[in-house]
């Protein structure tokens, strides 16, 4: 029983980077850039999670206890900060400079990687792994709540501030006037900047938002998974191809990317769970790996055929000039 | 006093002047017809009044003032809407969604005070439903029919033009843009469109309609502003006009309306659909039930709303379709003849021998096998050997390849000139050598027989090109087409389809290609016809074929029949048909 729930703990967990990830591609994706440099974006906001932690532990003496709430706000606010930029460069080089989304995408994740990278590595880790663990739990209390309090209570602020912004961005795009313009743009930006909508302005702050709430995941993945201890850092990127595989499985809605997130979670730490206990069979756990992208591309296939309703936007990876036509 | 004025407008694209130095004014509550033929830069002019395009000199003014026009949003701060040639409607959305697109609650409520006097007080709430309650109420004042919940990707097309007119007015336009409005329309349809435009102007609106047509210019405008090459040639009453006097200051010279028929008696069933259906890419079944029979010496017009059915028809005659049931029944009109160029690889000429096809001009049927390589050679170059081809052939579940090693020769002229039919980057040679390149022996092309066709074409067709090694993406569209309706007539084909041979054309172009077509009539070809305007359509075709939907609603007689009633059985509600030529 206690295996079963601290499996199910620790999936959630991971899919909090994941919805993260899903949930600011989603918004990317809306407006109709297809972002690929979202695991870039992942690694920038983990950098300005790190970079806010520390701004915090270098502001307080030595001997005094950790501000719950500070150690969790500040780095939000520089993930915030960073992933925008990072949506900023994507939106810069394709809508004002108009140049090839996919490229600006792959060279934006190279660039992410290397800048997060190089700057994490150099980072003083001093009381980081103490904040790790201060920020791992948002009620301390959970324990009393039985196997129920162990799965859902146990979760740091993050995640429950993953699943707000999931839901909040559903309602969004679903119910307003601006989903309704921002689905527009990423529908047909001919026919959306026909009706007077600023195209250039929506996927410039869609692709902002967008890259601001994939920061926030790779910023949680650093600081609570990795718990500053930096020199195994890596591995944001895998966390970012994932989500984007989470959008095409969702079908480009933030409420199933939801429960896309946890299984794409339980399905990537399954083979490091299982492993202990497989003993010669060890090598399954390199086929479970493959499953969350055999599974992408099965629902992908799936989708196409059956439904003409549940297509990416029209106007995805489509550049937009108005005399252009 | 002029409503607007367009004073000196200049648009160039690189090199490309395609508006230079146009000024002239609108007239409030007129309906005012911008006439010019395709590339003349009507489209260009009027994008730049809706804000599409920014005008490189040059100014626009709006009730005496300049007006500063930088983005669709803005033309309609002026009252000034267009409805493009391409509808500017998201598929996926609803009607209603696409209505109120854009539009902020402010601009939402500022447009229901517009609309008070008219639909009972209270709805101040800006939720779709709310908004369709004012957009219906608009459309009973106008006689529109509009469904708000109905998803754009399932309308007929007529639906969505009006839903982008609905649009434009609920914005509360004054004057509307409309770009070639009629060009995918039935001829029933094109009237209530312009019974619409007759209330817009009693209803005070300015209404502009971009057109090529004619006898649209006659029927419909007040005034007709007429250009040619990105200039402005004239302004003039349409009172005071006439079709031939428009056309002659539209081309710039006097051209002869008439289009050419030759009267010649058909030469026998040459091709025989007969219950085809056939499915699209989607599935969907695209034919349903199709049977006709083509005859020699005839040309057969394929009527209907685009979409209807036409495209598939061609693909599965010329064996692109794949999932067709039904039969396509070829019948060769001659069942001796020598042994063509098809058949100079010995190879294949042994093999049919072995099926004794061969005959000597005696009548007694040839041995091939008594003669080596040389003598065969010898023969086939003396015609002194013929083949006897089948009589009837099956072309049903052939591919394009098949159907031309069976010595067939079926031409196909595709809408999509540089998509299916030629090859842009390469030069006229290469095109016509793609037509070819099977043919002859060796792993080298053989480029002088190709060489020779292109200046054939070049010197026959008019076709204007620095040399026959340009690359053709290089020429208009006009000479683009001649090239392919060239080659594929150098063919000699015995059966000739061409789909919308004349879209994009200039009017003397066009002119060249029904010539070209009634030319090869006289040869005894059987052609297939697919047009959208029906006014050539019934001037140069013997039959019309009407499909709708997929189904044949009827096969007229072009010489006994109207534009109106080919239009009633595009919509599906008349039956008639006339088996015989």
């Amino acid at each position: 029983m206690s295996y079963v729930v601290s499996f199910l703990s620790m999936a959630i967990k991971f899919a909090t980077v994941f919805l993260f990830g899903a949930t600011g591609e989603i918004i990317n994706q809306k407006s109709g850039h297809l972002n690929m440099g979202t695991p870039g974006i992942m690694y920038m906001g983990a950098l300005g999670g790190i970079l806010g932690e520390r701004i915090y532990l270098d502001s307080i003496p030595a001997d005094v206890a950790l501000n719950p709430f500070m150690i969790v706000f500040l780095p939000i606010v520089f993930a915030v900060i960073f992933g925008a930029i990072g949506g900023a460069i994507f939106s810069f080089f394709t809508v004002t400079l108009r140049c090839n989304q996919n490229v600006t995408g792959l060279t934006l994740t190279t660039f992410g990687v290397g800048l997060a990278c190089f700057f994490i590595g150099t980072m003083d880790t001093t009381r980081m792994s103490e904040a790790g663990l201060a920020l791992q739990h948002a009620f301390p209390d959970y324990a009393n709540a039985g196997w129920f309090g162990e799965i859902f209570l146990s979760q740091s602020w993050f995640t429950y501030l993953g699943i707000v912004v999931a839901i909040a961005t559903a309602v969004i795009i679903k119910f307003t006037r601006v989903g309704l313009n921002l689905r527009a743009v990423g529908e047909n930006a001919f026919a959306a900047d026909n009706a007077g909508i600023n195209v250039a302005r929506y996927r410039y702050i869609a692709t902002i938002i967008g890259g601001a709430i994939a920061g926030i995941g790779g910023a949680f993945y650093e600081l609570d998974n990795v718990k500053g201890m930096f020199n195994v850092a890596d591995g944001i990127d895998a966390f970012g191809w994932l989500a984007l595989c989470i959008v095409i499985f969702s079908l480009w809605r933030p409420m199933i990317a939801i429960g896309a997130s946890f299984l794409f979670a339980c399905l990537s730490i399954a083979p490091t769970f299982f492993a202990p206990y497989l003993g010669a069979a060890g090598y399954v756990t390199y086929i479970l790996k493959m499953v969350p992208y055999v599974a992408t591309v099965v629902v992908l296939i799936v989708v196409s055929v059956l439904s003409k309703k549940n297509q990416a936007p029209a106007s995805l990876g489509v550049p937009y000039f108005r005399e252009d036509r | 006093m002029d409503y607007i004025r367009l004073e000196h407008i200049t648009k160039t694209f690189g090199d490309v002047v395609a508006n230079d130095d146009i000024s002239f004014s609108i007239r409030k509550g007129e309906v005012l017809a911008i006439l010019g033929e395709n590339g003349s830069g009507k489209t260009t002019l009027l994008n730049v009044l809706g804000g599409i395009y920014r005008q490189d000199h040059g100014q626009v003014f709006i009730n005496g003032k300049e007006a500063i026009i930088l983005s669709p949003k803005d033309a309609y701060g002026y009252g000034i809407g267009m409805v493009h040639q391409h509808y500017q409607l998201v598929e996926a959305f609803s009607a209603i969604e696409n209505v109120v697109l854009g539009l902020s609650r402010k601009e939402l409520l500022r447009i229901y005070d517009r609309f008070e006097e008219e639909t009972p007080k209270g709805f101040r709430h800006t939720r779709l439903r709310d908004s369709a309650k004012h957009v219906l109420a608009m459309c009973e004042r106008y006689g529109f029919v509009f469904h708000p919940e109905k998803t754009v990707s399932d309308m007929s097309i007529a639906e969505k033009q009006t839903l982008e007119i609905v649009k434009a007015l609920f914005r509360g336009v004054d004057t509307l843009i409309l770009d070639e409005p009629t060009a995918v329309l039935t001829p029933q349809e094109t009237q209530h469109l312009f019974s619409v435009v007759e209330n817009m102007r009693k209803d005070g609106k300015t209404v502009i309609i971009i057109t090529h047509k004619l006898n649209e210019v006659m029927q419909v405008s007040d005034r007709v502003v007429i250009m040619r090459k990105g200039q402005c040639i004239d302004t003039i009453d349409t009172k005071n006009a006439s079709e031939s006097a428009l056309a002659e200051m539209m081309v710039g010279k006097t051209i002869d309306l008439n289009i050419p028929r030759s009267d010649i008696p058909t030469t026998g069933e040459r091709l025989v659909i007969d219950h085809l259906s056939v499915k699209n890419r989607e599935g969907r079944l695209a034919l349903d039930d199709v049977s006709f029979t083509l005859y020699g010496s005839e040309i057969l017009g394929i009527a209907g709303v685009s979409g209807s059915g036409q495209r598939e028809l061609l693909d599965a005659i010329s064996g692109l379709a794949r999932e067709k049931s039904g039969d396509i029944i070829f019948h060769n009109p001659k069942k001796n003849r020598p042994v063509t160029f098809f058949h100079k690889d010995i190879k294949q000429i042994r093999a049919l021998s072995d099926q004794g096809k061969f005959y000597f001009k005696s009548g007694e049927p040839a041995d091939l096998k008594k003669f080596n390589n040389k003598q065969l050679i010898q023969l086939v170059n003396d015609e002194a050997i013929l083949f006897y081809e089948d009589e009837i052939m099956d072309l049903t579940k052939k591919t394009p390849l098949e159907i031309r090693n069976l010595g067939i020769k079926l031409s196909f002229v595709p809408e999509d000139r540089l998509g299916m039919g030629l090859v842009g980057g390469m030069s006229m040679v290469d095109n016509m050598l793609l037509r070819s390149y099977r043919k002859g022996k060796g792993k080298i092309l053989k480029r002088e027989k190709a060489k020779s066709v292109a200046e054939e074409v070049v010197v026959e067709l008019d076709v204007k090109t620095p040399s026959i090694d340009t690359p053709i993406s290089k020429l208009s569209g006009g000479n683009i087409q001649k090239i392919l309706v060239g080659r594929e007539i150098a063919s000699h084909p015995k059966i000739l389809m061409v789909a919308y041979p004349v879209r994009g054309l200039d009017i003397n172009s066009s002119y060249t290609i029904y010539h070209l077509l009634d030319e090869q009539k006289k040869t005894g070809t059987a052609i297939i016809y697919v047009g959208e305007d029906l006014d050539a359509m019934i001037a140069i075709t013997d039959r019309i074929l009407v499909l709708c939907d997929g189904k044949v609603t009827g096969i007229v007689s072009s010489r006994h029949t109207t534009k109106e009633e080919i239009g009633l059985m595009m919509s599906g509600k008349e039956m008639r048909k006339e088996a015989q030529a």
